[in-house]
């Protein structure tokens, strides 16, 4: 393991989140999936009939708006996400409900 | 039309006399509470919202000679409710609430450096037809953060005066352009109020209209509705409106707005289309009128620091840190005040028995009154200390990022994040804890939480378990000394506690606290300088809550304990230590003697007047219900005398086994009578076992007047420190059992 590998591994480096390049996320990738520096689009929902989606979508989660990871806590869970100028946690389980696509940057 | 439609309110109709009230509402973490507290200052009253937990700050601000009634709404980032506690901002915005008028202008406080979803709900309050005033706070860090905002162009698109303030707001002066916004508004009427969602607008009022007449056919009292509620019934689907809906017109009324809903989109929820539109409106309002750089580029500050403070190693190993000082704190830096305000409890005392005469009098004054007084305000050092570093670490920001830290641990019995360091506190005393678990959002999470806490062996505990151990618990050493008996069986009593705790919330979670998916939608805000004048209002609001909810009922309780321990006095009693007296003064020469001898005879008197006060009459009426425990009478009185307070049993147990009270757990004394203390027939009343079984019982159950009221005051029912008391009392009890068995 390479010294900047080592470095990424504990969190040292901000990785290449300026870059913002546009990454093959799957056609059914939700904001569990998304990685570092690899911004996506918001998609939708799981079931948008459901209060917490009502909820997400007022905190902001409405389609087309550009969402990255910024950091996830010990144990990979909750993650804390960059959406509309802020930051915002969320537990994996309420990550998965959110659908994501590729950001076309 | 009913008066509580916020579309008829028109300040002509308006009272002359009486004072116009101002809502003031606005996103978590945008200083709203900060701003508010230096509008009104000290002037402010908190009480509860009938029926949820969610507490109402009322203020007094002046401006020139009017005066005007100022409301601090829970933070939200939108009207819609969810829950009860929810519900409380509409309720108030609508004139819900008993003896309180609907608001004749609302304050909305927003983020200038996050205006985008800031906004969100203003579009929302815009549309309640009732005048408003647009707070832009902290200009000056969207300043340094090079962001502009038009802000004439902005108020000219909202229609809406905006006023700009800035965070670190201390001087009134600077307020003086917010002030007279305020004054101006109260006096506007609004004839025609604003819509986003026109046809949304319409079939609310329609449906309302329909559901009013058919009601008025069937049944005379109507209960009011507004159009607003139906407008919000219809969007947020399964939420608190449709519920009332639902109970005022029925359960039919759930399928007509699902029809409505039907017909108001299609291909997407009429809370999808809600949201949308509302966000393609603010970004066209703000197009052209808010320059900032690239988001990337923003965050630069706040990043840097969560680069090493949410690390997952370095921002852990911090964490510790700061946890560990609050609880330094909490625990230790607390006790030179808390001596200080037991030496002059004390002081006191002396100071009654030696300028009255003996007798009910001076009892009532000395053990009753300042004990009383006293127990209440040795909870003060604790309160403050433990708020002064909530409300610190919540405004800079730090409390979100413990949250998140912490959750996945907290997970593990059912809570969250946000419930970590209301228990870690608990570890000195759940009076403050149960206060603080204010910073747990969900309403189920922080109920399991207030349950939870008083298990986690607080400072009162100690003296007991420091009493008993030392005289049960042989000094023994294992491991060549590393390990001795006693420390283990403190340890023991300590996990104890913390297994009891982490059950209970597990156990409520999954049944009666139950909830929809547990969710941790927390935002992570930018760290900030906390506002120093806002800190000690909130300070001293905390203080003045406690002391005036909290500390009445115990100082009633602890008057009560003392009456049922004084009455009544047996006058044969007193005649018979008198006599004993003379005798031993005329028989004994040495002073030093005669005097412990008097002393002797003293706390027999004590000792026998306890006996056959109501306290020991009580004692020897329950103590069948503890005799599986192994417990004698003087046991029993003494656990009920303990009831204020787990700590006062060993001034019982000094009395009863005749010792004095104004003993401590290191009196040698006590020690020694405890341990000798047998049953008529001569066997040991305390052997091992029931001694254990003491201590397991006051580990569990909940002998504390502060927690149970304080219990009352945060869940705002009896109902819940009823079943906290009834529940630990029980357990306590079958865990002595389990221990008596040990023999």
């Amino acid at each position: 393991m390479g010294m900047l590998q080592l470095a990424q591994r504990f969190g040292f480096t901000a990785g290449n989140r300026a870059a913002g390049k546009p990454c093959a996320y799957d056609a059914d990738a939700t904001l569990a999936d998304l990685k570092k520096g690899q911004p996506a689009q918001v998609l939708g929902f799981q079931n948008a009939g459901h209060p917490s989606a009502q909820r997400l979508m007022q905190l902001g989660m409405i389609k087309g708006e550009i969402i990255e990871l910024l950091r996830s806590a010990p144990g990979g869970d909750p993650i804390e996400y960059r959406v509309m100028g802020y930051n915002l946690s969320l537990r994996k389980d309420e990550a998965a409900e959110i659908l994501v696509e590729n950001y076309q940057g | 039309m009913t008066s509580t439609d916020p579309s008829n309110l028109i300040a002509s109709d308006k009272d002359q006399n009486q004072q116009a009230v101002i809502a003031v509402i606005g996103n978590p973490n945008t200083g709203k509470s900060t701003l508010f507290n230096l509008l009104t200052g000290m002037r402010q009253k908190v009480a509860n919202y009938p029926g949820v937990t969610v507490e109402k700050h009322i203020g007094e601000l002046n401006i020139g000679e009017r005066s005007f009634q100022l409301i601090d709404l829970p933070g939200t980032y939108s009207l819609a409710a969810h829950s009860p506690d929810e519900r409380a901002a509409i309720d108030v915005l609508l004139g819900r609430i008993a003896d309180m008028p609907p608001p004749d202008a609302v304050l909305v406080v927003i983020d200038a450096t996050n205006i985008k979803r800031n906004l969100f709900v203003v579009t929302e309050v815009l549309e309640l037809g009732i005048p408003v005033v647009i707070a832009l706070n902290m200009v000056d860090i969207a300043e340094s953060q090079d962001i502009s905002i038009d802000i004439d162009a902005l108020a000219a698109r909202l229609n809406t005066p905006v006023i700009p303030t800035i965070a670190a707001a201390t001087r009134h002066e600077s307020l003086e352009p917010l002030k007279m916004a305020l004054a101006k508004a109260v006096d506007t009427s609004i004839s025609e109020p604003w819509a986003l969602l026109k046809d949304v607008k319409k079939a609310a009022a329609e449906l309302t209209t329909d559901l009013k007449a058919e009601t008025a056919q069937t049944s005379s009292s109507a209960e009011p509705i507004a159009a607003y509620e139906v407008q919000r019934a219809l969007i947020d689907k399964g939420g608190e409106a449709e519920k009332r809906l639902v109970e005022v017109f029925g359960s039919d009324s759930s399928q007509r707005l699902q029809a409505q809903r039907d017909l108001l989109t299609v291909g997407q929820t009429l809370a999808e289309r809600d949201a949308n539109e509302r966000y393609a409106y603010i970004a066209k309002t703000l197009d052209g009128i808010v320059r900032a750089p690239a988001d990337n580029q923003r965050r630069s500050l706040s990043e840097r620091i969560d680069q090493i403070v949410s690390h997952p190693i370095i921002g852990s190993l911090l964490f510790v840190l700061v946890m560990g000082t609050v609880f330094q704190a909490v625990f230790s830096w607390a006790t030179p005040l808390m001596d200080l305000i037991d030496g002059a409890a004390s002081w006191a005392t002396e100071q009654v028995y030696a300028t009255l005469p003996e007798g009910a009098i001076a009892s009532l004054l000395a053990d009753g009154v300042v004990a009383g007084v006293g127990s209440v305000i040795i909870f003060l050092p604790q309160i403050l200390i433990l708020f002064a570093f909530i409300i610190v670490l919540e405004d800079s920001g730090y409390m979100a990022r413990a949250a998140f830290l912490m959750d996945r641990l907290m997970r593990w019995c059912g809570l969250s994040g946000h419930s970590f360091v209301p228990m870690l506190s608990s570890f000195a005393c759940a009076v403050p804890a149960i206060m603080g678990t204010r910073v747990i959002p969900d309403t189920r999470d922080r109920i399991a939480t207030i349950m939870a806490a008083p298990f986690m062996t607080c400072s009162a505990r100690l003296p007991v378990y420091a009493l008993l151990i030392a005289a049960f618990i042989p000094q023994q050493h294992y491991f060549y000394g590393l390990i001795n008996l006693q420390g283990l069986v403190l340890l023991g009593l300590y996990l104890l506690g913390i297994v009891g705790g982490v059950l209970t919330a597990f156990l409520l979670k999954r049944t009666i606290l139950r909830g929809s998916a547990p969710t941790f939608l927390m935002e992570l805000p930018p760290y900030r300088t906390p506002n120093i004048k806002s800190v000690l209002v909130r300070l001293v609001e905390r203080a003045k809550a406690f002391l005036v909810r909290a500390g009445t009922v115990i100082f009633f309780v602890s008057v009560v304990v003392w009456s049922l321990a004084y009455f009544p006095r047996s006058e044969i009693l007193a005649a018979d230590f008198e006599r004993q007296k003379l005798a031993v003064e005329s028989r004994v020469q040495v002073e030093a003697e005669r005097e412990l001898a008097i002393q002797t005879l003293e706390n027999e008197l004590s000792a026998a007047q306890m006996e056959q006060s109501l306290l020991g009459r009580m004692g020897k009426t329950v103590a069948p219900i503890f005799k599986p425990l192994g417990w004698d009478w003087k046991l029993s009185a003494a656990v009920i005398a303990s009831f204020p307070a787990r700590e006062v049993v060993i001034a019982v147990l000094g009395t009863t086994y005749a010792v004095g009270a104004d003993v401590d757990e290191e009196d040698e004394g006590l020690r020694d009578r405890v341990r000798n203390a047998a049953w008529p027939d001569g066997r040991k009343v305390f052997t091992p076992g029931i001694a254990l079984g003491l201590m397991v019982f006051y580990a569990l159950c909940l002998q504390c007047a502060a927690t149970v009221v304080v219990i009352h005051r945060e869940t705002n029912s009896w109902r819940w420190p009823a079943f906290a008391w009834v529940y630990m009392t029980s357990l306590g009890y079958l865990g002595a059992l389990a221990c008596a068995q040990l023999g």
